[in-house]
C-alpha cells in the first residue's frame, strides 16, 4: 500500500487543532470519564445495596 | 494527500486519512512545547474550576427546588420544620441531608440523579397525588440509603460524642444514651419524618 502523504505543516490548521483539543476534545473525555466512575459506583451500590459509613 | 476514496476501507482509515486528524497526532510544527504545556495548563485550570462551579450549583437548595415536584411538595414541608429555622441559626438545606461529601458517592449520587431527569421528563410526579402515591417508595430509599451509613449526612452536623446529654430532656438523654452511643442505631432509626411528612400509614417513632 502507498504510503499516505501528509498533509502540509499549516500553522492556522495547527492552532485549530490545538484549540479543539485543549478546550473540546479533552474536556469533553474528562467529563464521560467522571460520569461513567459515577454510574459504576451507582450501578454497584444498585446490586450490592447503598453504601455503609464513611 | 489521501487515498482516492475507493481505496479508503473502513471508519479507521477514513479517520486515519483525515487531515484534522493527522495534524493532532502528528508533532507540532509551528508551537514549542513550552506553549503548548502552558496552554494545556490553562485549558486544565479553566476546566477543574468550571467543573467544580457547576458541581456546586448542582448541590444547592436553589437547584433542587428549580423543579416543582420538589418545590411543592418536600420544600414547602421543610418550612416550619425545625431545620428551616431554630435557636442557632443554622440551616439545612436539601443537599445536607440527601446528598454525601466523599467525592466518589458524591459523582454516584449525581449520576443517580439521571432517574430523577427521568422522572421529571416522563412525569413520575407531576401532581401532588402521584407525589404521595410514591413517596413511600422514594421515602424507603433514602431510609435504606441513611440506615446503611449510619445517617452519615446527620452527623455531617450533629456528632454524638458531642451532644451534652444533660442538656437534653432524659428521654432524649437516656435513648441517645443507651442507643445512639453504643452504636446500636443512628439518627434516621428514631428521628424519621424530620424534615418533611411522613408517608401516609407511617407511625412516627420516637419523635416528630
Ligand atoms: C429535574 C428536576 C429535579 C431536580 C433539579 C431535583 N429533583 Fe429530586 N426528584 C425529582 C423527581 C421527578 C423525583 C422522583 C422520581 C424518582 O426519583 O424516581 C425526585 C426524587 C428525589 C429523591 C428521592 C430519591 C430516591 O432515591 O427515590 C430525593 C432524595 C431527591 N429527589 C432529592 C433532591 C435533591 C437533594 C435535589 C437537589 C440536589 C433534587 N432532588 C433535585 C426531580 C428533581
Ligand atoms: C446543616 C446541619 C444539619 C444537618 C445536616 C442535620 N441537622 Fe438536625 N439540626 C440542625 C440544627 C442547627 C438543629 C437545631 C439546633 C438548635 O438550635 O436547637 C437541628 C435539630 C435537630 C433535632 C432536634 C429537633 C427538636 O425539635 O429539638 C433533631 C431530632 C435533628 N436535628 C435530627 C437530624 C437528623 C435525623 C438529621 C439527618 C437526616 C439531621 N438532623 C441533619 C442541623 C442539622
Ligand atoms: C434510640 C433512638 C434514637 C437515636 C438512635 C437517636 N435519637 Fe435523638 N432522640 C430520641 C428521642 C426519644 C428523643 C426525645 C424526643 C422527645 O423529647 O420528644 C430524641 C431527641 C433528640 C434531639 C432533641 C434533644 C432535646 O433534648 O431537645 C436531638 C437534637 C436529637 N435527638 C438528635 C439526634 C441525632 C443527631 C441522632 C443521630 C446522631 C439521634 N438523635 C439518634 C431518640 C433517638
Ligand atoms: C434535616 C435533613 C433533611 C433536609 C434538610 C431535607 N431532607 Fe429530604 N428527607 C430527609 C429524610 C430523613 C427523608 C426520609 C423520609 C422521612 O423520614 O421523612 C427525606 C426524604 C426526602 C424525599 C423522599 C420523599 C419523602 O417525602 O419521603 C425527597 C424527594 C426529599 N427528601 C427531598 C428533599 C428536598 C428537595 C429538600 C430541600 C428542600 C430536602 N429533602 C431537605 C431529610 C432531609
Amino acid at each position: 500500500m502507498m504510503q499516505v502523504a501528509a498533509a502540509a505543516p499549516n500553522k492556522w490548521r495547527e492552532m485549530r487543532a490545538f484549540v479543539a483539543l485543549a478546550f473540546l476534545v479533552w474536556p469533553f473525555i474528562a467529563v464521560a470519564f467522571v460520569g461513567a466512575y459515577g454510574f459504576a459506583f451507582w450501578s454497584y451500590f444498585m446490586l450490592a445495596g447503598p453504601p455503609g459509613p464513611q | 494527500m489521501s487515498l482516492p476514496p475507493s481505496r479508503r476501507r473502513g471508519l479507521w482509515s477514513w479517520l486515519t486519512g483525515n487531515v484534522w486528524f493527522q495534524t493532532m497526532f502528528r508533532p507540532s510544527v509551528h508551537f514549542s512545547l513550552a506553549f503548548l504545556t502552558l496552554g494545556g495548563f490553562v485549558a486544565g485550570l479553566l476546566f477543574w474550576g468550571g467543573f467544580n462551579t457547576v458541581l456546586e450549583v448542582a448541590n444547592t437548595e436553589q437547584f433542587c427546588v428549580s423543579c416543582h415536584e420538589m418545590r411543592d411538595n418536600v420544600y414547602q414541608e421543610l418550612q416550619g420544620t425545625i431545620h428551616w429555622t431554630n435557636p442557632s441559626g443554622v440551616r439545612a438545606t436539601c443537599p445536607d441531608c440527601h446528598v454525601p461529601h466523599p467525592w466518589t458517592l458524591k459523582i454516584a449520587r449525581k449520576m443517580a440523579a439521571s432517574k430523577e431527569i427521568w422522572g421529571k421528563v416522563f412525569g413520575i410526579v407531576d401532581t401532588r397525588e402521584k407525589f404521595l402515591a410514591l413517596r413511600p417508595t422514594l421515602a424507603q430509599h433514602e431510609w435504606d440509603r441513611m440506615s446503611a451509613n449510619k445517617s452519615a449526612e446527620c452527623r455531617n452536623c450533629h456528632k454524638p460524642e458531642s451532644m451534652n446529654l444533660r442538656l437534653q430532656t432524659p428521654q432524649a438523654a437516656s435513648a441517645h444514651q443507651s442507643q445512639l452511643l453504643t452504636g446500636e442505631k443512628s439518627c434516621i432509626d428514631c428521628h424519621k419524618g424530620i424534615a418533611h411528612k411522613l408517608p401516609v400509614g407511617e407511625e412516627i417513632q420516637g419523635f416528630d
